[in-house]
């Protein structure tokens, strides 16, 4: 995979530069942010369409809706990362189980993904968060946990192709271990797609946790999320739209910009489409 | 007889596949000795149970469905096949490695050739990394990669296929083996590489002094690399001998047919148009197999006689032929 490639696949270009851009966002918000998200509230102020002091207004209490869209991206992409290397990890881990010993492990761990797969993630999110009590550490326990059987599923059939292949029967023949062939041979092989259905799963997770939020069982105020900023906007939103418009248009952007990055990862990855889109 | 103990010394080997349709029977009762530093070729058809008999030694059978039934494999005296997993496993790469047939495809496509020829030494002789490379350029440059200093750090898509097959004859040598097992090392090779990884075999077997087990379909390959042949039909051997012996005078049916169906050079200007000769019928079904012969089908000297059960016999120095017809 050459750069050039990279930088030819528009999806991945683009995708890549809005990711980019909410990451450094996040890592200096403190800087960028003109105002305090939290202790800046100003009541004589509150609900002020946006202007030059105030980009995207003000909100009920008077703080910066600006300040406050901008420390968001930090719960939203915690909540994207985190969740996502939990499933993975977990989804992964499962799967080479599966694919590799196959017979009980296989048929146990594909039945705990049937089932998993047959409730809706949102409702059992909902349960976790229901039974834990609402709180950003709870999002990440809810959804780290819960999604992990699509990567499970793609894990588990890598791992039946690639267990066949003659390289893995080769390291068999150079006398290597179980351990170091599922890790040094098998897992590397299946990382691929894995990948892009871990970004896609992040985009998935942000918007889980922006209507978890809205639920009011996310972040809890005053801590700034997209998803809390929106349903506290809900009341306000014919006399103060700003305050709805603008965490809708960054969850907007970011999830927009993690299934470009997916998309564009997955026309590079996989080799049927190479042609299609380079 | 007291004999001394060989570097390898197949007995009476048994192995069999059970399927819906009942047991396939793919080796029965094969033996053979290996002596340090020699080349036995292992010629047959397909089916006729060489690869299988060769993965028997390493003991890579899948089981279920395969198993060895019977027989023993001593390798300088230790019957591999009453040793435990972790044994087998100092065994495979180490004293005994394996050439596959797809060199294409038998490389890890996400790991540099310099990494896997490393990884094989780290895991078997605790090399460290830094080590393992260097010995990795040393083991490219007899395999005769040119400038192995850059190549130890490509991928195997950088390479082509007699690349790969030069890359993996590096990796089953790079720990000295005391024996190297070719399964059809040149079958999936255009003819002009061939040769060229021929001669280089020859060459590195002379320097690494491994003796070689070379199985293959192709006579021609055999005639080149080996010293003594081995000829199997339907998962037993059915001639033994020297190269020029069995050449020369083949003695099995079996054999000679197999050496009329090879066209010769120039064979079609001596009397005009001439037709190579096939073999009738096909290989017999390893299936609920009859006693006798397992020829006898296909072979044009067959007689009532052959249906009795015929054991391998001695013809001549160190000569073996199983065919009642011979002897």
């Amino acid at each position: 995979m050459t750069m050039n490639r990279v930088f030819h696949q528009k999806n991945l270009f683009f995708g890549g530069l809005i990711i980019a851009l909410v990451i450094l966002i996040a890592a200096f918000a403190p800087l960028i942010a003109p105002f305090d998200p939290v202790n800046d509230a100003d009541l004589m102020n509150a609900e002020l369409p946006p202007s030059a002091s105030h980009l995207f207004g003000t909100d009920s209490s008077g703080r910066d809706v600006f300040s406050r869209v901008l420390y968001g991206a930090r719960v939203s992409l915690s909540v994207g990362l985190i969740t996502q290397i939990a499933n993975t990890i977990i989804g992964v881990s499962l799967g080479l189980v599966a694919g590799y010993f196959g017979r009980f492990w296989d048929e146990l761990i594909m039945g705990t993904t049937n089932i998993m797969l047959s409730i809706p993630v949102i409702v059992f999110a909902l349960a976790i968060m229901s039974a834990l009590g609402p709180g950003l550490f709870n999002i990440y326990l809810a959804l780290g946990l819960t999604n992990w059987s699509y990567t499970c599923r793609l894990t588990r059939a890598q791992v039946l192709s690639v267990k066949k292949s003659d390289y893995v029967n080769a390291a068999v023949v150079l006398g290597y271990s179980k351990t170091s062939i599922i890790f040094g041979q098998i897992m590397p092989n299946v990382l691929g797609p894995v990948l892009v259905i871990a970004t896609l799963g992040c985009a998935e997770a942000i918007l889980m946790e922006a209507a978890l939020s809205f639920l009011g069982l996310g972040a809890q105020p005053p801590m700034p999320s997209w998803g809390g900023m929106l349903s506290s906007a809900r009341d306000l939103f014919f006399t103060a739209p700003w305050l709805a418009i603008f965490p809708g248009l960054a969850i907007f952007v970011t999830v927009l910009g993690l299934n470009l990055f997916g998309d564009g990862l997955r026309d590079i990855l996989d080799p049927r489409s190479v042609l299609k889109n380079t | 007889m007291p004999e001394a103990i060989k570097l390898l010394q197949v007995s009476g080997l048994r192995t069999e596949f059970r399927t819906p349709a009942g047991a396939v029977q793919a080796v029965r009762g094969v033996s053979f000795g290996l002596d340090p530093g020699e080349t036995v070729g292992i010629v047959g058809e397909s089916g006729s149970g060489k690869s299988v008999t060769a993965l028997t030694i390493l003991r890579l059978i899948k089981s279920p469905p395969g198993r060895i039934s019977a027989g023993s494999v001593k390798f300088r005296g230790i019957d591999l096949l009453a040793q435990d997993d972790a044994y087998m496993r100092s065994i495979r790469g180490n004293r005994i490695s394996m050439i596959f047939q797809e060199p294409m495809t038998s490389l890890n496509p996400l790991m540099t050739v310099g990494d896997q020829l490393a990884e094989v030494m780290q895991w078997h002789q605790n090399l460290s990394r830094r080590e393992g490379m260097n010995r990795a350029i040393e083991l490219l440059r007899k395999v005769q990669i040119p400038s192995p200093e850059k190549r130890v750090r490509d991928y195997p898509h950088h390479m082509s296929g007699g690349m790969r097959q030069r890359v993996m004859i590096a990796i089953a040598l790079a720990c000295d083996p005391a024996i190297l097992i070719a399964d059809e090392p040149t079958t999936a090779l255009d003819v002009t590489i061939q040769s060229q990884i021929m001669d280089l075999m020859l060459g590195l077997k002379d320097e690494f002094g491994s003796a070689v087990l070379m199985i293959t379909h192709d006579l021609g390959v055999i005639a080149e690399m080996a010293q003594r042949v081995i000829v199997m039909y339907a998962g037993q051997v059915v001639e033994a001998g020297s190269v020029y012996e069995i050449f020369d005078e083949p003695l099995h049916p079996y054999t000679q047919a197999l050496l009329r169906s090879v066209p010769k050079l120039g064979s079609r200007t001596e009397k005009g148009r001439h037709r190579l000769q096939e073999i009738p019928g096909l290989v017999a079904s390893l299936i609920n197999i009859p006693d006798g012969c397992a020829f006898r089908e296909r072979c044009r000297f067959a007689g009532p006689e052959c249906n009795g059960a015929i054991e391998l016999q001695a013809a001549g120095d160190g000569r073996m032929v199983r065919c009642i017809k011979v002897a």
